[in-house]
C-alpha cells in the first residue's frame, strides 16, 4: 500500500492498464479474424514440434491418398486389359475346339485362320495397352511399349509398385513377359495354332488347346493378383482418409481457436476496456484545483 | 513593543508566503514533468529581538529547500530501467526473426521443406513423369530460397545491430560527460533552489544511460551520483570515462570501458537496449550456427545419395544442392544443371543393360532420398530427424522470444511498482499543493492586513505629533 498517491500516477496507471488491455483485445481480435489460436510460435514454443509433426504426417497422408487413387486407376485399367485378353484366349480355345472336329473342310479352317490372326493382333494390342502413356505390362520400363513388332518382350522384368502408406505398397506395373509369355508364349502358341490349322494337324491343334488353357490360367492368376492389389489400394485409401481426418482434427485442436469462447473473451475485455476509459475520464476531474 | 518591528515581521511573513506560493507554482507546473521531484520549503521563526527588557518576535524566515527523493528508490528505478529495456530490445529484435521464420506461412523454411519432401514422395508414384520432376525442382528451389532468405535477413539484422551500437557511442559518451558536468554544477549550487532542478536533470540523464546501456548508480551523501558499468566506474564525482565500441576477431560487437590501464570489455554484462541487442545478436548467431550445420548435413546426406543414382539420360547424379562451407545457409542453392533440366534428377538405382538408360519406374535411389527424411542423425546427439532438428531451431527462437516477452512483462511490473513508489515519494499531489496554496494565500493576506493596520496606527501617531 502506498502512503501517498498523485493524480498523475493514477492517470499513468490507468493509461498503462488501458494499453495492456488494448493489446490483449488486439490479440483476441486477431485470433477470431484468423481462426487460429496460435498466431505466433512464441505463444506456445512447446507446441511447435507437435504441430509440424502433424502437418508433416498430414502432408504424407495426402500423398498416399493420391497414390492410392492412381494405383486404383492403373489397376482398374490392368484388370480390363487382362479380362479382355482372357476373353480373346477363351475365343481362341473355342476355335481350337471347333477345329478339332473332323467335319470342317480346309476352306472352313482357312476362315478360322483369319479370325485367329485378328485375335492375335487384338491380344498384342492388349499386351501393349497403356494408361496416359504408362504401359501396364512393361514392368519398371513403363515408358516404352513392352512388345515390339516381332512380339519380343522389351519391357522390364521388374515389377513396379506405388507406396500407399509408409509400410504398404501396391503392385501396379506387371512383367508382361510373365503375363503373356510365362507358362506359355501366347504369341508363339497362336502362331503354332495357325500353322496347325493350315495343315489341319489335329495333334498340334490339341496342343494349342492346352497352351491356350495354360495362358488363360496364367492370366487368371494375374487377374486375381490385380484384384487383391486393388482391394489393398481401396482399403488404404479409406485408411489414409481416416488418418488424415484424425490428424486434421488433432492439429485443429492445437492451433485453431474456439471462436465462441474467443468471442466471449472479446466481449468481456471490451466491457472492461470501456469501464477503464470512463474511469480515466472521471479521474481527470478529481482535484481540489477544480473547486477553487 | 515596536510598531516598526511589527511591520518588519509582517513583511517577512509576506516574503515567506510569496516564496511558498512560488514553490507551489513550481511543483504544480512540473506535476507531469518526467523525473521531477517535489520541492518543499521549510519555514522557521526568526530569533526574537531583545529590547528594553522585552523579547520582540521578528516573524518567519525561509529555511532550506528540500527535494523529496529517496536515493534507494531512485537507484532501483535506474537499475530496473536497464533490465526492462534489455528485455524489450531482445523481444523486439528476436520477434523480427520469429516473423521471418514464420513457421506456418507458405514459403517459410519448415513449410517449404515439407513441400519439397512431399514433392519427392509424389515423384515416387511415377519417377518418369516430367511434371512431377519439375515440381521437385520447383519446391527444392523454393526451399533453398526460404533458407537463404532467412540467412540474409539474419545477416542484415546483425549488421544493423553492429552499426547501431557503433554509431550510438558518441551519444552515450556525451551523456556520460553530461552527468559529470551536472555533478560539478550540483556541488557549486550549494543550497540554492536550482540544486533540486540540477539533480532531477542529472538523474534523468542517468536513467537514459541506464535504458541505453544498463549503467547502475550510487548516490553519495553529498548529493553526487557515481555511475558504474559492470562494476567499473564511468562517472566518479566530476570525472568520467568513455565507453568504446570495437569488433573482436570474430567480427562480433564488443563494448569496453576506456581506462588508463586499457580497455575493459563489459559486453557480457551489458543491460539496457545495448544489452538487449547483444543478447539478440548472440541468439541470432546461435540460430544461424544451428541452421548452418543443418544445411551442411542435409546437403551432404542428400547429395551423397543423389550421386549414387542415375538420371533419365543414364548419367550418374549431380550434387543436387550446392553450398559453400563458409556460409552454408546463405549459399544454399539447387544445382544449376538440375534447375535447368529436371531430367537430371537421379532417382534410379541402375541402368537397363539393354537400353543403357534406367527403367522409367526405377526409384531405388528416390526411396533412399525419401528415407533420409526419417533418418535420425541430426543434432549434437544425432537423435533427431531433419524436420525435428528444424523444429528445434524454430523452438529455440520461439522460446527466446517468449522468455524475453515474459521477462519484459516482469520488469515492466517491477518498473510500475517502483514508478508508483517514486511518485508516492517524489510526485506532486495537486490536492496537497492546493491546500498549501490556500495556506500561503491566507498567510499573505493576513500579513498584508497586519501591515495595513500597523500603517494606520503609525499614521495616527504621526498626526498626534
Amino acid at each position: 500500500m502506498l502512503i501517498r498517491s498523485t493524480l498523475f500516477s493514477r492517470l499513468s496507471y490507468m493509461s498503462r492498464e488501458n494499453t495492456e488491455l488494448s493489446v490483449d483485445l488486439a490479440d483476441v481480435q486477431k485470433q477470431i479474424a484468423t481462426g487460429k489460436r496460435l498466431t505466433r510460435m512464441s505463444e506456445e514454443p512447446w507446441s511447435i514440434s507437435q504441430i509440424h509433426q502433424l502437418r508433416e504426417d498430414n502432408s504424407v497422408q495426402s500423398v498416399f491418398k493420391r497414390a492410392s487413387d492412381l494405383s486404383t486407376t492403373l489397376l482398374s485399367q490392368t484388370e480390363n486389359a487382362l479380362t479382355n485378353s482372357m476373353n480373346v484366349v477363351s475365343r481362341l480355345r473355342e476355335i481350337a475346339v471347333t477345329a478339332s472336329n473332323d467335319t470342317y473342310s480346309q476352306e472352313d479352317l482357312d476362315g478360322m485362320i483369319e479370325e485367329v490372326d485378328t485375335l492375335k493382333e487384338r491380344i498384342f494390342a492388349l499386351a501393349n495397352s497403356d494408361f496416359d502413356g504408362r504401359f501396364l505390362f512393361a514392368g519398371a520400363a513403363y515408358d516404352t511399349e513392352p512388345f515390339d513388332s516381332t512380339f519380343a518382350y522389351v519391357g522390364s522384368t521388374n515389377e513396379v509398385s506405388i507406396d500407399v502408406s509408409k509400410s504398404s505398397q501396391v503392385e501396379v506395373g506387371f512383367d508382361g513377359s510373365d503375363v503373356f509369355q510365362g507358362s506359355v508364349d501366347i504369341f508363339t502358341a497362336i502362331d503354332n495354332f495357325v500353322t496347325a490349322l493350315g495343315v489341319d494337324d489335329d495333334a498340334a491343334i490339341q496342343t494349342a488347346m492346352g497352351d491356350f488353357d495354360d495362358a488363360f490360367n496364367k492370366m487368371g492368376d494375374y487377374l486375381t493378383r490385380v484384384g487383391g492389389e486393388m482391394n489393398l489400394a481401396t482399403d488404404m485409401r479409406e485408411v489414409n482418409e481416416s488418418i488424415e481426418l484424425g490428424l486434421t482434427e488433432r492439429l485443429s485442436s492445437i492451433e485453431d481457436v474456439d471462436v465462441a469462447e474467443a468471442m466471449t473473451r472479446f466481449s468481456m475485455m471490451q466491457t472492461q476496456y470501456q469501464i477503464n476509459l470512463q474511469l480515466t475520464a472521471k479521474t481527470r476531474g478529481m482535484s481540489l484545483f477544480e473547486r477553487m | 513593543m515596536s510598531l516598526l518591528t511589527t511591520l518588519h515581521a509582517a513583511r517577512r511573513g509576506i516574503t515567506v508566503a510569496s516564496e511558498g506560493i512560488n514553490i507551489v507554482g513550481h511543483n504544480t507546473a512540473n506535476a507531469t514533468t518526467d523525473g521531477y521531484s517535489r520541492r518543499e520549503m521549510s519555514v522557521t521563526t526568526m530569533y526574537p529581538l531583545y529590547r528594553n527588557g522585552t523579547w520582540l518576535g521578528q516573524g518567519p524566515q525561509r529555511g532550506s529547500f528540500t527535494r523529496s527523493a529517496d536515493s534507494f528508490v531512485d537507484q532501483n528505478m535506474i537499475g530496473t530501467a536497464g533490465f526492462q529495456q534489455q528485455a524489450k530490445e531482445t523481444y523486439d529484435v528476436l520477434s523480427l526473426v520469429e516473423s521471418k521464420l514464420a513457421d506456418s506461412t507458405p514459403g517459410s523454411i519448415i513449410e517449404s521443406y515439407r513441400e519439397f519432401t512431399e514433392s519427392l514422395r509424389g515423384l515416387s508414384s511415377d519417377p518418369d513423369d516430367p511434371n512431377l520432376r519439375d515440381q521437385v525442382v520447383l519446391y527444392a528451389s523454393r526451399f533453398t530460397s526460404a533458407v537463404t532468405g532467412v540467412a540474409e535477413f539474419a545477416n542484415d539484422i546483425q549488421q544493423s545491430l553492429r552499426s547501431d551500437m557503433e554509431t550510438s557511442m558518441g551519444h552515450i559518451n556525451d551523456k556520460i560527460a553530461t552527468v559529470a558536468e551536472l555533478n560539478r554544477r550540483i556541488m557549486a549550487a550549494g543550497g540554492s533552489m536550482s540544486l533540486g532542478d540540477l539533480q532531477d536533470q542529472r538523474d534523468l540523464v542517468i536513467r537514459e544511460l541506464a535504458e541505453i546501456s544498463g549503467v547502475t548508480v550510487r548516490f553519495s551523501p553529498n548529493g553526487q551520483a557515481n555511475v558504474f558499468m559492470d562494476g567499473h566506474a564511468l562517472v566518479q564525482n566530476e570525472n568520467h570515462r568513455e565507453l568504446q565500441y570495437y569488433e573482436d576477431a570474430n567480427g562480433d560487437p564488443q563494448i569496453a570501458v576506456n581506462t588508463d590501464a586499457g580497455r575493459i570489455t563489459v559486453t557480457e554484462n551489458l543491460k539496457g537496449r545495448f544489452g538487449g541487442r547483444n543478447t539478440a545478436y548472440n541468439k541470432i548467431k546461435e540460430t544461424m550456427t544451428s541452421l548452418n550445420s543443418w544445411v551442411t548435413q542435409f546437403v551432404s546426406d542428400f547429395n551423397t545419395v543423389h550421386q549414387a543414382g542415375y538420371d533419365q539420360g543414364g548419367n550418374t547424379g549431380l550434387d543436387f544442392f550446392s553450398v559453400n562451407s563458409i556460409s552454408p545457409a546463405s549459399s544454399f542453392s539447387v544445382d544449376a544443371g538440375i534447375l535447368a533440366d529436371s531430367s537430371t534428377i537421379a532417382v534410379a538405382g541402375a541402368l537397363n543393360a539393354v537400353t543403357g538408360f534406367p527403367d522409367a519406374g526405377d526409384r531405388d535411389v528416390l526411396d533412399q532420398l525419401i528415407a533420409l527424411e526419417d533418418s535420425a542423425t541430426y543434432g549434437t546427439t544425432g537423435v533427431y530427424t531433419a524436420r525435428q532438428e528444424l523444429t528445434n531451431i524454430y523452438a529455440v527462437v520461439a522460446t527466446e522470444v517468449r522468455d524475453a516477452e515474459d521477462n519484459f512483462e516482469l520488469q515492466s511490473m517491477r518498473m510500475e511498482d517502483i514508478t508508483e513508489l517514486r511518485a508516492s515519494i517524489s510526485g506532486v499531489n495537486l490536492d496537497e499543493e492546493a491546500v498549501k496554496l490556500m495556506q500561503y494565500q491566507a498567510s499573505y493576506e493576513a500579513a498584508s492586513r497586519v501591515i495595513s493596520v500597523t500603517n494606520n496606527l503609525l499614521g495616527q501617531l504621526m498626526e498626534i505629533v
